[in-house]
């Protein structure tokens, strides 16, 4: 598993976002924890993101 | 989440433009007051009222120390900092304990809203927290207007178990 989304290939959309933190969700869910800082400017849906 | 007995805890910024210092924490403390699904139904202090601990389905086993007093102990150490007779490191490390001591009940997802207006200490607490969670079922959260917002994503030197991604349109978007 790569340290950052895009990390080697710096193209990604939302997908793969959701695709990662739903890897990291499992991930917690079996133990492993991390921090993963979601960015963007206001309104673009951060929240909706993690939601 | 809670279908799948994961603990989420939500820390907002207050509308000020500055911050007292761990406030975003003590916010996501008390979010877990607030939401009566994550509460429990017998309250273990004496005081009565609604309590942190003990509110995860599924994960009441009797293996597990229900670590009783962890939410008010853990606003009397975010309160302590900067105190006299304690390093830095000392006041992170007994931070990092707290928080562990709360995920060894299960799964905890611990949101951050808004970093970029978070205090030096609460960002320097979460780049500790950074070095103890491989191995440890707490997933820290935040949210930022940029990388920049949290030093170990800072300079594109990502450390191991620091991620960041990009809340982008549904649309390819660059990195870095």
């Amino acid at each position: 598993m790569p340290d950052a989304v895009g990390e080697g290939s710096p193209f990604v959309g939302r997908g793969e976002v959701v695709d990662t933190l739903s890897r990291q969700f499992d991930d917690l869910r079996a133990g492993s924890g991390t921090v993963t800082l979601v960015v963007g400017e206001t309104g673009v849906g951060k929240s909706t993101l993690i939601s | 989440m809670r279908a799948a007995a994961v603990r989420l805890l939500v820390g907002r910024a207050p509308p000020i433009d500055v911050l007292p210092t761990f406030s975003l924490f003590q916010s996501a403390i008390n979010s877990a007051r607030e939401d009566p699904l994550l509460q429990s139904d017998t309250d273990p202090r004496p005081s009565g009222g609604p309590t942190l601990l003990g509110f995860i389905p599924g994960l009441d086993r009797l293996d597990f120390q229900t670590p009783i007093g962890l939410e008010s102990r853990l606003h009397d150490l975010l309160n302590s900092a900067g105190g006299e007779g304690r390093s830095r490191d000392e006041f992170l490390t007994d931070l990092v304990e707290r928080f562990l001591e709360l995920v060894r009940l299960g799964p905890t997802v611990l949101v951050l809203e808004d970093l970029h207006h978070a205090d030096p200490s609460l960002l320097a607490a979460i780049e500790f927290f950074v070095q103890e969670l491989r191995n440890r079922p707490l997933w820290i959260l935040p949210t930022a207007r940029s990388p920049d917002s949290l030093g170990c994503v800072r300079y594109g030197k990502v450390r191991r178990g620091c991620w960041y991604v990009p809340a982008a349109p549904s649309r390819p978007s660059r990195l870095i």
